[in-house]
């Protein structure tokens, strides 16, 4: 359980990490997470936090990448500042207790225009995925 | 928009914040100063009263653009103070704050003190910059929303429009930007400014939902210049994006239900951030000088409920007790430990040692509903990233199989921002990582029984599927191990 430096008395309890490395182009990319001994407390979690970690890209992608656990959008990727790596953080309670003992999160690229296919400028990687419980 | 006079009330309602900062440390920018100022109103762009100030914004740009780029005031310093790609970096340059809490802050100094520049440059004594309303829906005017507004991309000229960039990507031909990307509600539906992961504001570090969207979101929409923090400021259309973004802000603590800004944060009330006045001149600013936009500096949205939410920060900060420990006299002899194989490390909470007094606070702890027992690892940390996970057990003999009771894992180790050392860049403060792990239910079996010994067990695993027993790639070292009780009943 992990102390965060500026929580303010929040406490991140980690329960699985998917630290391959992985890049996220014009085609969606599934990464499946395995919670089988967490069951039992991923049920009772009041909040559940996916976190990508090491966002990053060698130039600005120029598309969105939609995070999806199940049939659920739990956050997007934008990359802004993308030569730094980025971690970011999304709700998953929900989406999270509707599934077994495995998760699959799902990365599915999107246009950010209107009407227009996914133009990849650069791909976006992520080198990590993990999931945690918090609590206040 | 014109602009309105300064009430008496309204002087002495500025003077009350003003003083409010005052007490807070020393004022970094002049007061009178600022008092000496009208109201401004920042007009939605897409409403007529928004036509003269894109206007004069042209005659402004124009003018900042004909100064040397070593002009504090001229366009190519103002955006480099955002972020730039030249070298050698001048006084405050590539200062942007993003991915931590002082995101919302520092923007909204930096437009704040470009607007007074602009103004300056724009002929128009009431000038304020327009903010970008772009909305979600489908109906024809929520989707004009999302396109750049006309006068930026009409005429598609950029030595006749100073508005217009060349340097964007498919919304300069006037496609708009998914309708999602303008939904703000995952934001506004935050309640915590910092602290949680998925918060409004930010931690520090990480990124606030309403930094990831609508602002990451519309940055990448628009593409070029925009598309990075090194150049996204010399385009005009940062400004107003901006300015929505630190709308949102204001509809953000007026929503009420306990949204408030972190001024118990010490960093983030005291941080100071350097920009230039009109005459340029430098000021730094705090975050107790920008609290309220509206008492502190001058200006209002159009159509934004007034009044604005008034918050200062305090004579004396108290902050809020969410947590109360205390160290348990609970020997655990010989507390460090390495972790640098592929096998389970343990070391033993010698609970026969324990005074009659204290096992009977354990015990307390364990039933009370406000109180819990918590084993601390102080001083955790690796030369570069292991690559394992530390699985964290208590009261099991040897590795547990399928059929321990999974309350004896009481957590992991994951180092990832925090001990790995290579991972320290010269700003970063020397800190090791600190990990707490609840012991109420893995421990009572133990303490019920009256065992002598409580086995700690550290065990290292692959992080994928599987999760053998792997080899840090770094061995992981644990130098303190204790604990304490908690409690988190409220004052």
């Amino acid at each position: 359980m992990l102390s965060f430096a500026n929580g303010g008395g929040v406490h991140k309890e980690l329960v699985t990490r998917n630290g391959k490395d992985f890049a996220v182009a014009a085609k969606p990319v599934t990464v499946t997470l395995a919670v089988s001994r967490a069951k039992t407390r991923l049920a009772k979690a009041k909040t559940i936090v996916l976190e990508l970690e090491g966002v990053h890209a060698k130039a600005q992608p120029g598309f969105l990448v939609s995070v999806r656990i199940g049939d659920a959008e739990v956050g997007r990727v934008a990359l802004y500042t993308f030569a730094e790596p980025q971690t970011f953080a999304f709700d998953a309670t929900e989406a999270v207790k509707r599934c077994g003992g495995t998760v699959k999160v799902r990365f599915v690229p999107l246009s950010p225009l209107e009407g227009e296919g996914v133009r990849v400028a650069s791909p976006i990687r992520i080198s990590g995925v993990a999931l945690s419980i918090e609590r206040p | 928009m014109a602009r309105a006079t300064v009430s008496r009330r309204k002087f002495l309602s500025r003077t009350a914040i003003a003083a409010g900062a005052v007490i807070a440390g020393p004022t970094l920018f002049d007061i009178e100063e600022l008092l000496a100022q009208p109201s401004f109103v920042r007009p939605d762009v897409f409403l007529p009263a928004a036509v003269p100030h894109l206007n004069a914004y042209k005659t402004a740009i124009n003018a900042m653009r004909a100064l040397p780029a070593t002009n504090p005031i001229s366009w190519a310093y103002q955006a480099a103070i955002h972020g730039t790609t030249v070298l050698p970096a001048k006084t405050a340059w590539n200062t942007c704050q993003h991915g931590n809490f002082f995101f919302l802050s520092w923007h909204r100094m930096y437009l704040y003190w470009f607007e007074r520049i602009v103004r300056s440059k724009s002929g128009m004594t009431s000038w304020a910059l327009p903010y970008w309303n772009y909305v979600p829906g489908t109906t024809a005017a929520q989707t004009d929303s999302r396109r750049l507004p006309l006068p930026f991309r009409s005429p598609a000229n950029a030595a006749t429009n100073a508005l217009f960039t060349p340097n964007r990507g498919g919304m300069n031909g006037g496609t708009p930007f998914n309708t999602t990307i303008a939904d703000a509600s995952g934001a506004l539906t935050q309640t915590a400014f910092t602290g949680p992961s998925v918060n409004f504001g930010g931690n520090n570090p990480g990124s606030g939902r309403l930094e990831q969207r609508p602002h990451n979101e519309v940055h990448v929409a628009v593409a070029g210049w925009m598309g990075n923090p090194q150049t996204a400021a010399q385009d005009p259309i940062f400004w107003l994006h901006h300015a929505n973004i630190d709308r949102y802000w204001n509809v953000w603590l007026k929503q009420g239900g306990g949204r408030a800004d972190p001024v118990g944060n010490a960093t983030w009330r005291n941080t100071k951030f350097t920009f230039f006045r009109e005459n340029g001149t430098q000021v730094q600013m705090t975050a107790c000088d920008i609290l309220n936009a509206s008492a502190q500096l001058n200006y209002t949205y159009q159509n934004e409920a007034l009044p604005q939410v008034t918050q200062s920060c305090p004579k004396i900060i108290i902050p809020p007790i969410l947590v109360q420990k205390r160290p348990l006299r609970i020997p655990i002899p010989d507390p460090e430990m390495v972790i640098d194989q592929a096998r389970p490390v343990t070391r033993t909470m010698q609970t026969k040692q324990v005074s009659a007094d204290v096992m009977s606070e354990a015990k307390s702890a364990i039933a009370s509903r406000d109180k819990h027992l918590v084993l601390d690892f102080g001083d955790v940390a690796a030369d570069v990233q292991p690559g394992v996970i530390f699985e964290v057990w208590v009261g099991i003999e040897g590795v547990p199989n399928e059929k321990t009771p999974q309350v004896h894992h009481v957590g992991d180790i994951a180092l990832f921002a925090q001990g790995v050392r290579s991972n320290m860049t010269h700003n970063d403060q020397p800190h090791n990582a600190t990990f707490s792990f609840p012991l109420d239910e893995a421990i009572a079996p133990a303490l019920s029984r009256g065992a002598a010994n409580v086995n700690i067990v550290v065990i290292p695993r692959d992080p994928l599927e599987g999760g053998a027993l792997k080899k840090p790639a770094s061995p992981l070292h644990i130098t303190k191990m204790s604990v304490s009780v908690e409690d988190t009943k409220q004052p």
